[in-house]
């Protein structure tokens, strides 16, 4: 189980710590309940710190039981998709909570000031206390594992829970305790580390879980000692590099200065798994359920035409503000649908589509602006070195899968945003205008001055490109390659048997599925006239993929679906004037669905519709015919945890 | 009888252990050669090790005069060495049919573009209809393989890899699992395999099987081959016997 939530919980529980320092209030996660309770007037550091851990502790056996127990046999993707849910909520709530903003003013110091000299540099005794803890909790922690049949127990649950079920062992107790004791760890690591640094704030702080992650995966996930070591150094290069790429002449100027430091734990990551991981996993692979079933669209034109020429009318009949909530819908369904490309084809989970998105803007802004290169060229040439950088990054998903490569990904995008966003010269803080695109002479820029400020030509232009793209992919679908993709999803070992270039396939689709994310990157570009570092989040992305599997990750109407939902998009439109709810409310309550959508509609809104569709058809058709009509193809209906069970039962177990 | 596939001193070691120990056969071109021994002989190993499955295996492995020992997988599958899978391992999300299109579809580099323009899809229908009607599955092939018995299932999975049109097929335990009236079905099939133009490496259990299939076969013990010949001299041979078959009167 690998825990995209767990820097955030942690930055939760940070801020209740800090909070209830100052106030000597406990302000309770869950929003609808009463959020505020006093504990005392005047709490100490200590007594602050067992409230604070006490409620980690009951977060993580909440979290443990009520969200991921449920999902333990899950795809690798629902987990994700239920920690990016966890995030998202924590994220939300704590801005709401805390109306949040770093809160320097409140940190207080826990460990003692001053400072020691090493070798002609001065260094804080506080770091060395943390690195002491770290330590000394690690060799708690290794000897707790060791030595105690808990430990013991805990091993072998992990291995084989039915194992450990036949043994006595439970291994809910053992999942609880687990859970408990990393919750709280994370806490309390949180809370220390913000005590240092001063900052904390909800995004930045929820990120340590990027570094951290790097360091156990070089620590194998499994040992201790080598973690610890593996964060120890990485913390320690990342201060020295800072202090170094400050200094250092040869190190080109545009690469930002803190850039290196942000991208280190990704280069850490990948010089890990490429020596770690094999090209084809082994024999004796845990083979894990499958994904959500991948419709064969039949009818493009078809399924096509209604939502285009739905949107075609709304952006020529609807107001300037409905073409915008159009326009940012169109967008969206074209980055889902490099998604859906990736992960629901291919099975790859990527978490750096909008980094993907973000290179192509950015690149194109840059060769329109300080280059000179003219519309069409600028958008082709951004595009394609966008897709270069996704087979750049695609190289880590040839070896490594699942989770793995869902945290690889995110520290491509960490590591993208750091050395290129940040960059003076490409990006930066600052933003960056693109110039109006003109084709053929016709202005398809999207603006206009006047109360009508947003122009129908753009949104067309957009929606022939998304209408191209949709044909393009379900053409992709169909053919062999669409074949040999979820071949490579359904099972590497039988894929390459059958001749398919497992790692060649996988590079393909994160070209392709770069190259979509790149067009939306660039239309996106054009839509707002300005990109900055800010348009790309590694969170807009995080919540974009989890959209795409509340839609249906493995269709293309999955895709559509997610840009209906996407913040900004028709639905927020629609809502936005309804309910009038804050922004974050929204966050929080998407967050909540999403990790409910997991548990319940592996498969999303688009296997529900599929779904009912086939009980409406057989109930129709049993009653034309009097007779009960035979099943439908299973796959096409059944929930993914229920026909795991039966496809693992049918399973012959090798002899 | 010239050689189809040679193999040469192969060997597989994981730390210290040796799964495979300098194992040397051929299977001559149109043959049917049987490889058996006891569990954790090595048996499934070998296969791997000759489809490219495992990383740092040692020796040489020659299919039709062409040393492919440092080749990957898919590529010693498109040259024609194609494998079975003891577990089936079909692609759930596809149909029958579909199966067998991902074996018999030639890739090249370029056919991601080309397929986002023209998809390509039933080029190879000669090919999978011929594989379907060998093992007798032509009604199932709309069909998704967790509809399939188990029986059928491994036929279709042995109907996917002769879509691919092996040189030499490697079949791993194609009758685990089945009724003895599907075995013997199974052995007539494999039977009539080489008249298709294909050669066999049979690995199994079922001695059966085995016996009434292969004009050669080769026994393996703790990674070594230990004994080999006609079903007739291995029947006999006492150190396979004490090893492997155990006396008469158990069978």
């Amino acid at each position: 189980m690998v825990n995209f939530a767990h820097g955030a919980v942690g930055m939760y529980v940070a801020y209740v710590f800090f909070e209830m320092r100052r106030s000597g209030d406990l302000l309770l996660p869950f929003l609808g309940l009463p959020d505020r309770i006093r504990i005392v007037d005047a709490p100490t550091v200590f007594t602050a710190f067992t409230v604070s851990l006490l409620l980690a502790a009951f977060l993580g056996a909440l979290i443990h039981l009520a969200v991921f127990r449920p999902l333990r046999t899950s795809p690798a993707l629902a987990r994700v998709v239920a920690s990016l849910g966890l995030l998202l909520y924590f994220e939300a709530v704590a801005t709401i909570r805390f109306k949040a903003g770093g809160r320097r003013d409140v940190i207080g110091s826990l460990l003692p000031a001053g400072s020691v000299e090493i070798a002609g540099v001065s260094v804080p005794t506080n770091r060395f206390i943390l690195a002491g803890i770290a330590v000394a909790v690690a060799l708690g922690l290794w000897a707790v594992f060791r030595f105690t049949r808990f430990g013991l127990a805990t091993r072998a649950a992990a291995e084989n829970e039915k194992g450990a079920l036949f043994l006595g062992y439970s291994p809910d107790r053992i999942g609880v305790v687990n859970w408990i004791a990393a919750t709280v760890l994370g806490a309390a690591s949180v809370i220390l580390i913000v005590s240092v640094t001063k900052q904390l704030d909800p995004l930045g702080t929820s990120l340590l879980v990027v570094p951290a992650l790097a360091a156990a995966l070089l620590g194998g996930l499994s040992s201790f000692g080598w973690t610890t070591a593996a964060g120890l150094a990485i913390g320690m290069v990342q201060s020295a590099v800072l202090n170094f790429s400050v200094r250092a002449d040869w190190i080109p100027s545009w690469i930002p200065s803190g850039g290196i430091q942000q991208a280190l734990p990704f280069l850490v990551i990948i010089v890990a798994l490429s020596i770690r991981g094999n090209t084809l996993p082994d024999r004796s692979a845990i083979t894990e359920s499958r994904l959500p079933f991948s419709p064969c669209p039949r009818h493009v034109a078809l399924a096509v035409a209604p939502p285009a020429v739905l949107a075609a009318v709304g952006l020529l009949v609807l107001d300037s503000q409905w073409r915008l909530a159009i326009v940012v819908s169109m967008i969206s369904a074209l980055i889902a649908l490099s998604s859906v490309v990736l992960t629901g084809y291919v099975g790859q989970i990527s978490l750096a589509q909008y980094a993907f998105a973000g290179l192509a803007g950015l690149t194109t802004a840059k060769l329109a602006t300080d280059v000179g290169i003219p519309f069409p060229w600028a958008p082709l040439i951004a595009v394609a070195i966008t897709a270069g950088a996704g087979m750049l990054v695609g190289t880590s998903a040839v070896r490594v899968r699942g989770m793995t490569l869902a945290v690889a990904t995110v520290g491509a995008a960490v590591a993208i945003q750091a050395l290129v966003f940040q960059s003076e010269a490409l990006g930066g803080l600052e933003g960056r205008r693109i110039p109006r695109p003109r084709l053929f002479g016709i202005d398809v820029g999207f603006s206009a001055t006047g109360s009508d400020n947003f122009r129908p030509a753009f949104g067309i232009a957009v929606l022939v490109v998304l209408v191209v793209t949709f044909a393009m992919v379900s053409n992709l679908r169909r053919s062999a390659t669409g074949l040999r993709w979820l071949a490579v999803r359904a099972n590497e070992r039988a894929a390459a048997s059958a001749g398919v270039h497992v790692a060649a396939a996988k590079l393909a689709a994160f070209a392709v599925s770069s190259v979509i994310a790149g067009v939306g990157g660039v239309l996106l570009g054009y839509q707002s006239e300005a990109l900055s570092a800010d348009s790309f989040t590694v969170f807009a992305a995080l919540a974009l993929l989890a959209l795409t599997y509340l839609g249906g990750v493995a269709s293309l109407r999955g895709a559509t679906i997610a840009g209906i939902l996407a913040s900004g998009g028709v639905l927020t439109h629609l809502s936005g004037g309804a309910s009038g709810r804050s922004s974050d409310t929204q966050f929080a309550i998407s967050g909540l669905s999403l990790i409910v959508m997991a548990i319940v509609y592996p498969d999303g809104i688009s296997g529900a519709i599929n779904r009912a569709r086939i009980s409406i058809s057989r109930f129709l058709s049993a009653r034309r015919a009097g007779v009960p009509v035979p099943v439908e193809p299973p796959a096409s209906g059944t929930l993914a945890g229920a026909g795991n069970l039966v496809t693992g039962a049918d399973r012959p177990s090798a002899p | 009888m010239t050689a189809i596939l040679e193999v040469t001193d192969l060997t597989v070691s994981y730390g210290g252990l040796n799964a495979l120990d300098g194992v040397s056969f051929t299977v001559p071109e149109s043959g049917i050669v049987g490889l058996i021994g006891p569990n954790g002989a090595g048996k499934t190993t070998c296969i791997d090790a000759l489809t490219g499955f495992v990383p740092h295996a040692r020796g040489h492995v020659v299919v039709s005069g062409t040393d492919i020992s440092s080749w990957p997988a898919h590529r010693r599958s498109r040259f024609g060495l194609v494998r079975t899978f003891q577990s089936v391992e079909m692609f759930d999300d596809l149909t029958v049919r579909e199966n067998l299109l991902v074996a018999a579809t030639p890739e090249r580099w370029w056919s991601p573009i080309v397929d986002a323009v023209r998809p390509s899809r039933s080029s190879r229908d000669i090919e999978v209809g011929w594989a379907l009607d060998t093992v007798g599955l032509g009604g199932d092939s709309d069909r998704y393989p967790t509809e399939l018995s188990h029986g059928r299932r491994r036929l279709a999975g042995l109907a996917r890899a002769l879509a691919a049109r092996p040189r030499v097929l490697l079949l791993d335990e194609p009758a685990a699992g089945l009724d003895p009236a599907e075995s013997e079905a199974l052995a007539t099939l494999i039977r009539s395999l080489p008249d298709l133009g294909m050669s066999i490496l049979l690995v199994d259990h079922d001695m059966g099987l085995v016996f009434n299939t292969c004009q050669l076969i080769h026994v393996l013990d703790f990674g070594r081959l230990t004994a080999s010949g006609d079903p007739a001299s291995i029947r006999n041979d006492p150190a396979v016997i004490d090893a492997y078959l155990g006396r008469e009167d158990d069978q």
